[in-house]
This record gives C-alpha cells, structure tokens and sequence, in this order.
C-alpha cells in the first residue's frame, strides 16, 4: 500500500468536496471522499477499514460544517459493506464495479439525506441520488488513473 | 461496525442538541483551514496574474476613476456627518437612547457550503480576528448574514437567505415591524405573517430593526417585489429581494458593537433604560439615505 499516494489522494478528495461550482453542477459533485475509500479498501482490505473511514469522515463534517459524526457514520457504512463484499468486488469487470459504486454511494447519500432532514430543510425528491449516479459514471477514470499512480 | 456506528449517532446526537462538542470541532477546524485556501487558490492566482501583468494606461485609468468616485463619496459622507449630529440631537430630545455607532472589519469570501440546500460561505477571519459566533455580517448593499462557526482563521457566515435564517425588519417608510425569512434561494426572501390591512407597498425597502439584539439597526435588508393575497389565508404572501447581492459578493464586512460615542450618551445614560421600550419606534431617519 502507498501511503502518501493515500493521503495525497484523501487531500485532494477534500479539496474537491468543497470546490466551487456552478449552482447547477452542484447537485451533480461525486462523493470525493467515497470514491478514494471506495478505491483503498478494494487495494489494501486487510490494512484499510473502519478506522481510516471515520477519521476521514469526521474531517470532512468538519469541512463541509454538516454534523459532527454524520460523514463518519456512512463513510464507516461504506466501509464496512465494502469489507464483507471485497474479494468479489474485486473480481467485477470496471462496468460492474460502477454499479457497485452506485448501490453503495446511494446509501451513503440515503443516510446523510436522511440525518439532514430530520435536523433542517430538505426538498422532498430524489435529488440526493445524482451523487451517487456520477460517482458511478466517474469510478472507471478514478480507478484507472489511481491504478496508474499506484505503480508509481 | 456497530461500535463505530453507535460512536457516531451519539456523536451527532450531542452535536446537535448541545454545544459541548465545540472545542473539539474548532481545532479540526482550524487544522482543515488550508483546505479552503486550497480551493480559493485558482482566483488568488488569476487576480495575482491580472493585477501584475496590467497596463499602466489602465492603472492610471482606473486611478482617476476611483478618486473621482472618492471625492462623490466624500461630499456624502460630509452630509451624512451633519445629519448623523442632528439626528442624535432630535434623538436626545426625545430622550431616546443614542445611535449605536458600529466599527467594522473587511473579510473575504474565499469557499461556499458544496450542500446546495445549505447557504453558507466561508470568510477568512477566525476568531483571531475577533470574530465570534452571532456576529452580523454586512455587503456592501445591505445584509449578508451571520457568524455561525468560528475557527482559528476562517469562520462560517448562514446567510439570511438560508431556510433556516430570520431577520426582524421594519419598513422604512412608516417603521412597520415584520420578520423577513430565508426561502433557500439567492435573490428571494419571504416577508411572513404581515396581514392583509398593513400598510406596505411593492417598493419599500426593508431595513433591520434590531429587535432580535442580534443586527444593528437601520441596514437594508431587500426590497418588496410583489404582494398577493391568497384565498383563504390570513396573511399576504409577499416576496422581497434581498439588497445585497448574496450569490455573487467577494468582499464583506463584520461589525463589531462599539459603545456610544461619549458625546452621545451623556445626559440619556438613564433614559435608556426607562425608554428602552420606546428606542425601535422611531424610524432612523439616516436609513433613507443610504
């Protein structure tokens, strides 16, 4: 495992999670921070875990001023679907791994809407899931160039 | 995992209804300060690039334009100072307490809230710049919001747009007390519970009313842009477009409460108290020329 690829890639998943978009494309941001997690624990299963997905997690509440806890708790879900299902992850071709990438990103999305709106206004519709459908889209660039840099 | 997870909810149970959390956020948050320089880098180097590699025909240009803009300014500011001298003197008369005299600090804005739903920027002034949570932040047409989350050098301003922002307000004309809400959208704000025989028009303008304790008197809110009387409901519905321009301002400024000047307060040191009732219903009449 290449650590300071890993924490270089943490970095910029932070500065991309609060870059400045147009309103439009808001909507639409990957979640960064998943997608990198996502990637690190399909490489390294036995060395990343719960541990690193809910630091990183409290960071990014930090940084993107939600509640103290709510990013830890469904980057630690991320995590630990990702862990009991890795070895088979791992085998999927790059467009089944995009599916993946969905299904999990959707419930991490799911459990941040549903915190977020039982403690402030949310509209009511299935906006909350564009996330989820370009961290989807974008996992087999992310993979590669990752895959790529990992060599390194 | 079950650990892990109940770790979390007690930690977003705690963050929510209680503030003991707060140190702890601070110093994350001061270690996560770089983050968003980070993002404002790209404009601080495009202005570095522009200011460094601009003209000397366009220096002198926009020289001559800023102290022309200056010298405008000033007559005004001479006329404000008269006016401001009168106004207290009326208001010594009427023995209501002295106009409170704000000092203020430029910030910028160097991130936004990545939650569309959530109107938030970042500023880069923390708390070693005095800055403190409830503090009222100013553009320069009018309100921008208030302090909300404060860190070593960055702090976090709700702007009163946000659906979860009120400002008391009273309308500038006639002093009419309401409260102005958020609505989640940059260029609209909603006037709530006015009833249908109030007197207010398209047009007025809105400043605060510092009722809340929180804003300064006598700041431009927004304007009111349309009116409509909905069967069947109490209240009229009306929208106001905030003054400043909330999606697209850089630079904006914290006040900070200073004392009365001494000048001010000699002679309505105890009125204050004993009318304190009366201090929000005369309209400042300095409002109207800003």
């Amino acid at each position: 495992m290449n650590i300071p690829l890993l924490i270089l890639s943490f970095l910029v998943a932070f500065l991309l999670s609060v870059i400045t978009l147009p309103e439009s494309l808001m909507l639409w941001r990957p979640e960064w921070a998943a997608l990198i997690l996502f990637y690190w624990v399909l490489q390294a299963p036995e060395k990343v875990g719960l541990g690193l997905a809910w630091t990183v997690g409290l960071l990014l509440d930090v940084l993107e001023g939600t509640l103290f806890g709510l990013n830890a708790l469904s980057l630690a879900v991320v995590a630990y679907l990702l862990l009991t299902m890795h070895q088979r992850i791992k085998m999927f071709p790059l467009l089944q791994q995009s599916l993946t990438v969905f299904m999990v990103i959707g419930i991490n999305v799911m459990l941040v809407h549903w915190v977020k709106s039982l403690t402030g206004y949310r509209p009511a519709d299935m906006t909350f899931l564009f996330p989820a459908i370009s961290s989807a889209l974008i996992w087999p660039i992310l993979y590669l160039v990752m895959n790529r840099l990992d060599r390194y | 995992m079950l650990v892990v997870a109940v770790l979390s909810l007690a930690l977003i149970l705690v963050d929510y209804r209680f503030s003991y959390l707060d140190p702890a956020r601070r110093t994350l948050s001061s270690l996560m300060t770089p983050i968003y320089h980070g993002v404002d880098l790209p404009y601080v180097v495009s202005r570095w690039v522009g200011n460094t590699f601009v003209s000397h025909a366009r220096l002198r240009e926009e020289n001559e334009e800023l102290r022309a803009r200056m010298i405008v300014l000033e007559a005004q500011v001479q006329k404000m100072v008269a006016l401001g001298a009168e106004v207290s003197r009326l208001r010594d008369l009427l023995n209501a307490s002295a106009v409170v005299d704000e000092s203020v600090v430029v910030s910028e804005i160097i991130s936004v809230n990545p939650d569309p739903y959530v109107h938030e920027v970042i500023i880069n002034k923390g708390y070693e710049a005095g800055t403190y949570v409830g503090q009222p932040v100013l553009g320069a047409q009018g309100l921008v919001g208030q302090v909300v989350d404060v860190s070593r050098h960055s702090s976090r301003v709700l702007l009163i747009s946000d659906s979860s922002h009120a400002v008391p307000v009273q309308v500038n004309r006639n002093g009419m007390r309401a409260i102005v809400f958020g609505v989640g959208s940059h260029g609209e704000l909603e006037l709530v519970n006015v009833a249908e025989t109030a007197d207010i028009k398209v047009g007025d303008l809105l400043v605060t009313s510092g009722l809340g304790g929180r804003f300064p008197v006598g700041y431009p809110v927004g304007t009111v842009t349309s009116m409509e009387q909905e069967p069947g409901q109490p209240f009229l519905r009306i929208r106001v477009k905030p003054a400043a321009e909330l999606d697209r301002i850089r630079h904006v400024l914290l006040v900070f409460k200073r004392e009365p000047l001494p000048m001010l307060s000699t002679g309505s040191g105890r009125s204050r108290e004993e009318n304190g009732q009366g201090r929000e219903e005369h309209r400042q009449p300095s409002a109207a020329e800003r």
